[in-house]
């Protein structure tokens, strides 16, 4: 390959990956920037929060008032009487919730009703702001279960 | 077929242990030398073994990460750093004669552009994931991506400096100590 093509090629590499990083950057942040403008509107949320303890007990604590800016970890420490967790460079571990705690392929796993039904939480409790009127769902399950059940 | 040399048989084996050590090895998110080492090998021994090697490492983590089990990730894991063994058997061809300098550009616009489709790629395998759980195709992949970007900006940035300022000597060594 002559050097000019081979310039070519890597300067076109190189700008491939700029652009593409450049657009996903962007979107990251169109999409943060979106969604805290929605969740901080309002100083005072209203939030639903189910706990499923995988024994069939099912907690539910419906018209949560808590703050904006209120992650799901603080809400889930405001609901419930003990909550354990771990801070970790990836965001907070919940190790057991009102004593229930992890054990063997059973954890603590949240997730959240959309449009499309349950949609399985994406990041840390702690990484994630609630927004007013969302419904919450805290699930002692088996993740060894693929796919992982979803809140019924 | 391939035929190794003891000498590079030892150091494909040493290879793979030190990559699965590190890979296994607690650590920041996205921060990782496997990619490295991946592409590394597949030069010093040709895209096959680059490759195989990039497989078999990603599957072995699929079960031991300490970020957990990959589960139905794990193929697209694994192909996505075939890829990049792949690749590093490719570049070999058009590494020779270069200028340092050169090198150490095309090194680091190399890691950029391979973490770029590793990211991609493993972002798929966690939109096919959304797929199942019922969510229809163009939220899956576009929720996927853009949760995704924040990881996938620190892995590119990281193995760019990686692979620009560690792979030419890296493969040198490798290459003195037992190339194909």
């Amino acid at each position: 390959m002559s050097v000019k093509k081979r310039t070519f090629v890597f300067v076109a590499l190189a700008l491939l990956v700029w652009s593409v990083v450049a657009t996903g950057f962007a979107g990251y942040y169109y999409s943060i920037y979106s969604d805290l403008l929605v969740k901080t509107r309002k100083p005072i949320i209203y939030v639903n929060i189910g706990i499923n303890y995988g024994n069939g007990t099912i907690e539910w604590f419906n018209g949560t008032e808590a703050r904006a800016g209120d992650t799901l970890l603080d809400i889930i420490i405001l609901v419930a009487t003990t909550v354990n967790y771990t801070a970790g460079p990836s965001g907070a571990f919940v190790n057991s919730i009102n004593g229930v705690s992890y054990s063997g392929s059973y954890y603590w796993m949240w997730w959240m009703w959309t449009t499309w039904g349950w949609f399985e939480g994406q990041v840390a409790s702690d990484k994630y702001m609630v927004g007013d009127g969302e419904t919450l769902y805290w699930y002692y399950e088996d993740t060894s279960i693929f796919p992982l059940p979803k809140p019924s | 077929m391939i035929t190794l040399t003891t000498r590079q048989l030892a150091l494909f084996t040493v290879l793979t242990a030190t990559c699965l050590g590190v890979q296994l090895s607690p650590r920041p998110p996205n921060i990782e030398f496997t990619s490295l080492i991946t592409f590394a090998t597949g030069v010093v021994f040709g895209s096959l073994m680059g490759g195989s090697f990039g497989a078999i490492v990603m599957f072995a983590n699929g079960f031991l990460s300490p970020w957990g089990v990959a589960g139905m990730i794990m193929p697209f894991q694994m192909a996505g750093m075939a890829i990049i063994g792949v690749a590093g058997g490719f570049y070999r061809r058009y590494k020779s004669g270069e200028s340092p300098g050169r090198l150490f550009v095309e090194a680091a616009i190399l890691g950029a552009f391979l973490t770029l489709t590793y990211d991609i790629i493993t972002n798929s395998g966690v939109a096919v994931l959304a797929l199942t759980s019922g969510i229809p195709i163009i939220p899956a992949f576009i929720t996927t991506f853009i949760t995704g970007m924040a990881f996938a900006i620190i892995h590119i940035i990281s193995n760019t400096i990686l692979f620009g300022f560690t792979f030419i000597p890296l493969s040198n060594v490798l290459q003195k100590f037992g190339g194909r």
